[in-house]
């Protein structure tokens, strides 16, 4: 017996936008008859350039923009659909928040727009500040705060009502490596709680990190698209890591495998990302709570 | 429709106006206008004309800077947050865009409601300041004080000839059918003219004549008050001549009768006495000439405009609020309007549109003036312009225009209660169904549609 294929929760088919000017001429195409199908419980990213089209995509789902060709359904509904509103959760490029509100009064307006009230509410504010390290700022206003808390209280709000698809437009932008480092932690843990989340970023170590699959969009049409296992893969470059060798067995070692396969192997150690040593070093350097 | 929503994007936006310090500086700069303006304008050093300066001036500061505020704050409220994009977020929710629109609409309204009921208790105590710096102290006084803070409804002189409106029908169909009417003018204006030159003969008073001017009094007349009659004046000589006028107030002159002395086109205000307003349903009030010599004629309803009885059946306080809710009403309108404006257009251009609908709304008198004459100018002598074809295309826009702001027109209570008159319940009604309702209704239908459509990208 097959697995049953997970549901779609995005899918577009010849999926356009053209911007008009005001004479309703045609001025840019901004995305141009590009097909996604984004499954339940995947991590997908929008990749691509500046005006290639991924936050014009984006708005479409969330039905900010209207398609000029094509169609999309989100959730099995129409992008505009309140009712499916209700099952997403958006966090855009820039923290369009009120800055004159504090956190808590900013998740509480967002709660009451997503029909969130009384205990439950106030429970998952709680919540969602303390997970995302907003306590000691929950009462000042946003207006004070550096980009990356700012940051954090859009995903607080894009988490707010537990969605079923999140989308983050550049969303690790304005984080330090630590925030950067539990935010993507975070979303590993939601996508392994069947949550599916879009993300349209320009930082691809990220989101070779995080997605499962990736498009990469070039003047509003998808590239390429795969997931990041297949696209990264070079079919004639393996990879042998040998943990601990003694290193006076590599010549010996060496010469087995050029005699054998005719190749002369390249020989490094292994080295571990500036972001793994950078949280590393911080997170030990930080007093404990 | 869900309450709940908009409720949040009410209080939102209402926190948004107070952390910005909107909502303060508004408040300090009208409590400073209110108290300023006022006592900068000269009066006529009597406390009745003192206190419609401060009436007019405090309540047309308010509702001068809260239109403006209410227009560039509507417009803003969208128009800005759209283009700053603070909507992304707000529209990626489960609202619907009309429930956004009517949020922030409501959430202006409220604003203004306070600050109008700010502005109204700042009155009332400039008001009660004034009245107690005037050092009243004996019961003369006071009864003179209590005069003055009084709202009076207008009742006007009703001919005394019972066929006064088959008359007028019939001079004008007389004029109509010779073929002496000028060219272009309306039956209906030709009946106004008619009716205007009357009653100039109805209310005119040759020498040694006498004219008769009867009042309906209302029934819900406060008891014990005095009312005030308004007559407008002009002489049939040029030379500005003092006239004395026999005064017999009451059925038969039983009640009282006195004389006066009075300069023609100058408005002539004459107390009469409670006792005299008790006695009946109907006062009546015979003018006679005093003088034998003067051969000029005085003409009591100058341009049409008929004698008028100012009787009290109010307090201020209700009229006050009476007045406060018809601009409150005129404020939902402009908030409204700049929502929709900045529904369509980006901040400069929902400013200059707004600015440029409340432009022709203030052009309506003239417009009204236009269409009802038929004519943008009548020809007094000679004959009168035929119309070219763009003042025929004109001429119909501007009688499309009036019909849409002649409901309107008439709904200014600042000068009603400046002048101690009543901001009656049908003008309130008038006010809260045409500018609130049905104006407001219309608008925010329209702005609505404007804002569903709009991309926000």
């Amino acid at each position: 017996m097959t697995p049953a294929t997970p549901t779609p929760v995005i899918e577009a088919h010849g999926l356009t936008k053209v911007f008009r000017d005001f004479w309703r001429r045609p001025k840019v195409r901004a995305v141009n008859g590009i097909d996604l199908n984004i499954r339940s419980g995947e991590i997908f990213g929008l990749l691509g350039p500046n005006g290639s089209g991924k936050s014009t995509t984006m708005k479409m789902i969330l039905g900010l923009l209207y398609p000029t060709q094509g169609t999309l359904t989100v959730l099995g509904e129409s992008p505009q659909n309140v009712a499916t509103k209700a099952r997403m959760g958006f966090m855009p490029e820039e923290s369009y928040l009120h800055k004159y509100l504090t956190p808590e009064e900013l998740l509480r307006f967002y709660a009451g727009l997503g029909g969130l009230s009384g205990r439950h509410s106030r429970a998952r504010i709680g919540e969602l500040i303390e997970q995302l390290g907003l306590t000691s700022a929950r009462r000042r206003q946003i207006g004070e705060f550096s980009k990356g808390m700012a940051r954090r209280v859009g995903l607080a709000q894009a988490l707010l009502n537990d969605p079923d698809l999140i989308l983050l437009d550049e969303p690790t932008s304005g984080l330090d490596p630590v925030a950067c480092r539990q935010f993507k932690d975070l979303l590993l843990d939601l996508a392994r709680r069947g949550k599916t989340i879009l993300i349209c970023s320009h930082h691809l170590a990220d989101m070779q990190d995080v997605c499962d699959r990736v498009a990469i969009l070039l003047d509003g049409r998808i590239c390429a698209d795969g997931s990041v296992r297949d696209l990264l893969r070079q079919p004639d470059t393996l990879q042998l890591t040998l943990r601990g060798l003694d290193e006076s067995n590599l010549p010996a070692l060496l010469s087995i495998i050029e005699r054998e396969t005719g190749c002369r192997p390249d020989v490094d150690h292994t080295g571990r990302s500036l972001e793994s040593l950078f949280v590393e070093t911080v997170t030990r350097r930080q007093p404990g709570p | 429709m869900n309450f709940h929503r908009i409720y949040a994007i009410a209080t939102v936006t209402f926190r948004d106006a107070i952390r910005s310090r909107l909502l303060g500086s508004l408040v300090l700069f009208l409590m400073l206008g209110l108290v300023a303006l006022p006592s900068l304008i000269q009066g006529d050093g009597s406390l009745p004309g003192r206190i419609q300066i401060i009436i007019r001036y405090a309540l047309g500061f308010a509702l001068f800077v809260l239109s403006v505020v209410t227009l560039w704050t509507a417009c803003g409220g969208m128009a800005r947050e759209i283009e700053d994009r603070r909507f992304y977020l707000i529209a990626s929710k489960p609202i619907h865009r009309h429930e956004i629109w009517l949020g922030k609409w409501l959430a202006t309204v409220v604003l203004n409601a306070g600050l109008l009921m700010l502005a109204g208790l700042t009155l009332s105590g400039m008001l009660a300041w004034t009245l107690h710096g005037s050092g009243s102290g004996s019961p003369a006084q006071d009864a003179e004080i209590r005069q003055l803070l009084l709202a009076r409804t207008t009742v006007p002189a009703q001919p005394g000839r019972e066929d006064f409106e088959e008359r007028v029908a019939q001079e004008t169909k007389t004029i109509l059918e010779s073929g002496r009417a000028p060219a272009g003018i309306s039956a209906a204006e030709l009946t106004h003219q008619m009716r205007r030159h009357l009653l100039r003969l109805e209310y005119s008073l040759a020498p040694q004549g006498s004219t008769a001017l009867i009042f309906p009094l209302p029934h819900d007349r406060l008891p014990g008050r005095e009312a005030t009659l308004l007559l407008h004046s002009a002489s049939s000589h040029p030379e500005r001549r003092p006239f004395v006028i026999r005064w017999q107030l009451g059925r038969d002159g039983q009640a009282m009768s006195f004389q006066t002395t009075n300069y023609p086109a100058a408005p002539w205000q004459q107390r009469i006495p409670a006792s005299v307003l008790s006695a009946d349903a109907t006062l009546g009030i015979t003018l006679r000439r005093g003088e034998d010599q003067d051969p000029a004629t005085l003409i009591l309803a100058p341009d049409g405009r008929t004698p008028e009885l100012l009787v009290p059946v109010g307090e201020f306080g209700a009229n006050l609020a009476r007045a406060l809710l018809v601009m409150l009403c005129r404020l939902a309108f402009l908030a409204a309007l700049g929502l929709t404006a900045g529904s369509l257009f980006s901040m400069p251009v929902a400013v200059f549109v707004s600015f440029f609908a409340i432009v022709l709304l203030a052009s309506a008198g003239y417009v009204e003036t236009v269409s009802h004459s038929g004519a943008f100018y009548v020809a007094h002598e000679g004959p009168q312009p035929g119309l070219t074809w763009l003042d025929a295309v004109v001429l119909r826009m501007f009688k499309g225009l009036n019909s849409v702001t002649e409901p309107v027109l008439k709904l200014d209570p600042v000068p009603l209660l400046a002048e101690g008159r009543l901001v009656s319940w049908a003008m309130t009604g008038r006010a809260v169904l045409f500018l609130g309702a049905l104006y407001t209704g219309v608008i925010a239908a329209l702005g609505t549609a404007l804002f569903r459509k709009r991309e926000l990208g």
